[in-house]
């Protein structure tokens, strides 16, 4: 998994930002298909440095004003977190949308809904519809060679049928010759 | 009209071997074709475990093919010949919806017309075991690492798989239709099941169509 930090850049004209996002090739042996749960945010952000922040959700005491959940001031709950992190904070933010992937240990679907074969392995819009790079037997094939393939056996069914009924008309013809 | 006898064709392991390839084959092309997403019959999970099975039973039953096509003589059998090819050619296409007789009757030490030599030779030196090898590297692919064979194009084995399952399935609708070409539309199939086929007497054997050391067996 890659995860961006609290310190890294991000570009809020590209949303949305994603948090973490899992690492893997297509034609790399070590890696493997595996479940996400994707988690939609719309979380602060530091509108002039351009990074995330760390915010003050939860009171200390009865009366931290600072913590969000009992000030409910934006401001203050980043400014507090960010310092306490040891971290700048320009004292402007925003909102912006993010992503997080869960690996499959939350939202387990329930064995009804496990995936079939088909939902990959299928010749029309499967789950790997946009992966490319990668031979799958049933969502690929050769046009070409079905096709032809399709085209000769059709031709080699219509050929024994005629061959047959050849046979059987030319018997036919000399049994009401002789 | 010649007088008609019986020989003794097919042996006990040779129709043996004929109906359990064919069973075979049958099976792997209805299950290779679902997998090629053609249509939903077994269910791809089931299709996919029967054509692996299947598969690799049809290598290892082959392997006792090929040991008793050697050491029975039986090999010769298939030795590729032109002599009569075009005679053969001609009775297919034109002679035999003139009602003439075939101009290489099956005899014990030949068995198979020139035409079916080079067929069943193709079949069983080259079609077949190049379906089995890239029916098996399929398989095997994600040993290819382990095995070395890096290098190798899963596109290039598919391809190539799919084309053999399509020329087997050719083969399959052309030699059940020419079985039908004996002295009566069973009389083929029927050999094939008994072992005893209705022949022409014929006194006359060329000498290239003899078997010199065929046993009986």
């Amino acid at each position: 998994m890659e995860y961006l930090t609290v310190k890294d850049r991000i570009d809020p004209t590209a949303q949305p930002v994603a948090l973490n996002r899992p690492l893997g090739l297509v034609n790399d042996p070590s890696s493997r298909i595996f479940p996400f749960k994707v988690h939609g945010g719309r979380q602060p952000y530091d509108k002039i440095n351009k990074t995330m922040t760390i915010l003050h959700l939860f009171p200390k005491s009865g009366d931290d004003k600072d913590a969000y959940w009992k000030g409910y001031d934006w401001t203050k709950a980043i400014a507090s977190g960010q310092e306490y992190a040891g971290l700048d904070f320009s004292g402007e933010y925003d909102f912006i949308e993010t992503t997080f992937a869960y690996p499959i240990t939350h939202m387990v679907a329930p064995k009804e809904n496990t995936l079939s074969c088909k939902e990959c392995h299928i010749r029309a819009q499967g789950r790997f519809a946009s992966v490319s790079g990668v031979y799958m037997p049933g969502r690929d094939h050769s046009r070409i060679v079905s096709t032809l393939g399709w085209i000769a056996v059709l031709a080699a069914i219509c050929g024994v049928m005629l061959h047959g009924m050849g046979r059987i008309l030319m018997k036919r013809q000399k049994e009401e010759q002789s | 009209m010649k007088k008609l006898v019986n020989i003794y064709l097919y042996t006990r392991y040779e129709r043996f071997w004929h109906w359990l390839q064919s069973l075979l084959i049958i099976l792997l092309l209805i299950s290779g074709f679902e997998i090629y997403d053609q249509y939903s019959f077994f269910g791809f999970e089931k299709a996919v475990n029967l054509h692996n099975i299947l598969g690799l039973s049809w290598l290892v039953a082959f392997a006792f093919f090929v040991f008793w096509v050697f050491t029975t003589g039986e090999w010769r059998q298939y030795v590729p010949t032109t002599k009569k090819m075009f005679q053969v050619i001609r009775y297919y296409s034109y002679g035999i919806f003139k009602g003439e007789s075939h101009p290489v009757p099956k005899r014990k030490e030949a068995k198979h017309n020139p035409l079916q030599r080079i067929t069943y030779l193709s079949l069983a030196a080259f079609l077949l075991p190049l379906q089995m090898l890239t029916g098996f590297l399929y398989w095997g692919y994600n040993s290819w690492q382990a095995w070395k064979l890096d290098s190798l194009s899963l596109v290039f084995i598919a391809v190539i798989h799919v084309i053999g399952a399509f020329a087997i399935l050719i083969f399959l609708i052309v030699h059940i239709y020419m079985t039908t070409t004996g002295h009566s539309v069973f009389s083929h199939i029927k050999a094939m099941i008994t072992g005893w086929e209705e022949i022409e007497e014929s006194e006359k054997v060329e000498e290239w169509e003899k078997k010199p050391f065929y046993k009986q067996s």
